[in-house]
């Protein structure tokens, strides 16, 4: 663990006068973008990571964890507004947030979903700072076997949690292999998949990939889908006459503290576990606050409790879900896999050794979180009214924009046309993979995560010696490879349905 | 037979192509402890293996989206691939006005206002914050 000096400086780190700006400009882009209906906060964080590219690395990460940040809050305001999500984070939130803001209290509704969801990520944030250092000593004391054994449970968990099917999502997790493998072999250093192409011995661009599958695909769908009528912008009213309708008291925040200490212990597991997100830490958290209510009936109607505890437990998660990126280095969920993209363009590979080997980074990151969270307080107490006419904006100007961004992104990323290309190809599988049902989620994570993979067995096979029988002295290995068998078989059958559990 | 059974055959035999044809082709193999072709053939097994029992257990249709919504996803990817080529010969701002002004009309906008804010202030926003605020050179025009 980083002694004390080295977590001050880097707590320090963060309260640089570019950083702070980067902050409050990261919260106020994730805002927005949260705030656009059909926008997402992946889109918006695909789209940044070519803006971060000349940042230094904590300036880098810390205007992506914003953007992060920010999309949680803006997200809530089309939920309340318009009973749209701007992400599926928020898809809960329009429960209790819509009937609110239709009895005349709009304003209210956002600033409840403001303040709990700053509420749920700052004390997820002191959770992760907490915890992170300790797992990754603990996660240190793994071998490579132990690791191998890890990330097969990741993957098998992750493939089963996301996504229609688990047959599908792990049929995801193989396209994401075999992307990952081409270029040159990390053990042996020969090509594959190369065919002749010098632009293919680097492996396919991280960023233009992403970009592609994440966001240009999306803006492909919602650009094909719009109609003659779909387009029109309105602005939307949002302040009420009476005063106290526009406001949230300390006694009306106190008065579902206990809804929203639930939520946000919810919120903070179903974070830290690899595979699930926010839109589920929403649902289930409204669900299990409703069923414990000595009056359910008032759910749906615009109670404040449910927006506590949808807004607390999804925004609870963004903090939670860095803890086995930091921990293990490997991505909890679609977000996360973005993040270590930007570290990995930044030439940092996040896991256990970065807490000592960049520990003033590490906490770094953590002074930057703990920052962004006032940030979005901020920003959202002030850019509420503005971000209201956000959601108005129209569709014909919002996703030609965004494509025109995400093209120059992969141009920059990749410092030439190639990059533009494999943005081009990978939306369109982005794009076929959406259409049939299958998860880009466990394709992202796939491709993320084979070099590791292929790093850790070949590096397991080294201290085995190649022998297969050796893995039986690792008992926490086949622990977890039995856990894998088990999820495969507890997840595998499960049909979800999107909208509840995804 | 439901499209699901479809895409399911066809992952496996993309998988026994990959595994009969591309990996024997395209990787180049060396003596070691681990193959370079060891994570493309588990990508390959992988394909076969989950690609049939899709194909054999699948039941339910699949929802998709329609076929106009198809028909314009691949105008779209043809547009900006042509956007792409002529982009190496006329520069940034010069396709991507072009670009967005194509885009624009495509999703019905005809208000001008917001037709002027997307084809011609939007590129130079864009231009101006790469070029100018983040040093990073788009393309330029090349006569």
């Amino acid at each position: 663990m980083p002694d004390l000096n080295i977590i001050i400086a880097g707590l320090l780190d963060a309260v640089t006068l570019t950083n702070l700006l980067y902050i409050f400009a990261g919260v106020a882009v994730g805002q927005i973008v949260g705030a656009i209906p059909g926008l997402t906060i992946l889109m918006a964080l695909a789209i940044a990571i070519p803006l971060t590219y000349s940042l230094d690395t904590l300036t880098a990460v810390a205007f992506l964890i914003s953007v992060n940040k920010g999309g949680t809050v803006g997200g809530a305001i089309p939920s309340i507004l318009l009973n749209t999500p701007g992400t599926p984070e928020s898809a809960a939130t329009a429960l209790d947030g819509y009937p609110m803001a239709k009895k005349g209290k709009p304003m209210k509704a956002m600033k409840y979903a403001l303040y709990y969801s700053v509420f749920g990520d700052l004390s997820s944030d002191i959770v992760l700072i907490t915890v992170a250092a300790p797992l990754a000593l603990i996660a240190l004391q793994l071998g490579p076997v132990e690791i191998l054994a890890l990330m097969i449970l990741a993957f098998t968990v992750i493939s089963g949690l996301v996504g229609d099917s688990m047959v599908k999502g792990l049929i995801a997790a193989a396209l994401g292999f075999l992307v990952a493998s081409v270029g040159i072999d990390p053990t042996q250093g020969t090509p594959r998949f190369t065919f002749g192409m010098l632009d293919l011995y680097d492996g396919l661009p991280l960023s233009a990939l992403t970009i592609g599958l994440l966001a240009v695909g999306e803006i492909f769908a919602q650009i094909a889908g719009a109609t003659k009528d779909a387009s029109t912008g309105t602005p939307i009213q949002i302040n009420s006459d009476n005063p106290e309708d526009n406001t949230v008291t300390l006694k009306e925040f106190l008065a579902n503290k206990g809804v929203a200490i639930r939520a946000f212990v919810l919120g903070t597991v179903i974070g830290a576990i690899p595979g699930l997100g926010s839109a589920t830490a929403g649902f289930l958290s409204y669900s299990v606050t409703k069923q414990a209510a000595k009056d359910p009936e008032a759910f749906g109607t615009g109670d404040p409790r449910g927006i506590a505890a949808a807004e607390t437990a999804n925004s609870a998660v963004v903090g939670a879900n860095l803890i086995p990126l930091l921990t293990l280095g490997i991505p909890g969920n679609i977000s996360a896999a973005l993040l270590v993209s930007a570290f990995i363009i930044h030439g940092i590979q996040p896991g256990p050794l970065l807490f000592e080997q960049q520990g003033r980074l590490v906490y770094g990151l953590f002074g930057a979180m703990l920052i962004a969270n006032f940030a979005n307080l901020f920003v959202g107490q002030f850019g509420m009214r503005l971000w209201a006419f956000a959601v108005g904006a129209p569709n014909s100007i919002i996703f030609p924009s965004a494509l025109l961004l995400c093209m120059t992104g992969s141009y920059i990323t990749s410092g030439g046309f190639f990059g533009v290309f494999v943005m081009l190809i990978a939306a369109v599988v982005g794009y076929l993979m959406r259409a049939f049902g299958y998860s880009i989620v466990a394709f992202v994570i796939g491709y993320v995560l084979t070099p590791q993979l292929e790093r850790s067995l070949s590096h397991a096979l080294l201290i085995t010696d190649g022998e297969i029988m050796a893995f039986l002295h690792h008992p926490i290995a086949i622990a977890l490879v039995i856990l894998s068998m088990v999820s495969v078989f507890y997840l595998g059958p499960k049909k979800r349905k999107p909208a509840s559990t995804k | 037979m439901n499209i699901e059974r479809i895409l399911g055959g066809g992952a496996a035999i993309f998988g026994a192509f990959l595994l009969l044809y591309l990996i024997p082709n395209f990787v180049t193999d060396s003596d070691g402890m681990m193959s370079p072709t060891l994570f493309p053939s588990i990508a390959a097994w992988m394909f076969i293996l989950f690609g049939s029992i899709q194909a054999i257990t699948s039941s339910e249709p699949l929802k998709l989206p329609s076929a106009r919504e198809f028909i314009r996803s691949g105008m779209i990817a043809l547009i900006v691939l042509a956007a792409i080529l002529a982009m190496e010969w006329l520069g940034f701002l010069i396709v991507a006005t072009a670009f967005m002004a194509i885009l624009t009309m495509f999703m019905y906008e005809r208000r001008p206002i917001w037709l002027v804010a997307t084809i011609i202030v939007m590129p130079i926003c864009v231009w101006l914050v790469f070029e100018l605020l983040l040093r990073r050179p788009l393309p330029p025009m090349l006569f």
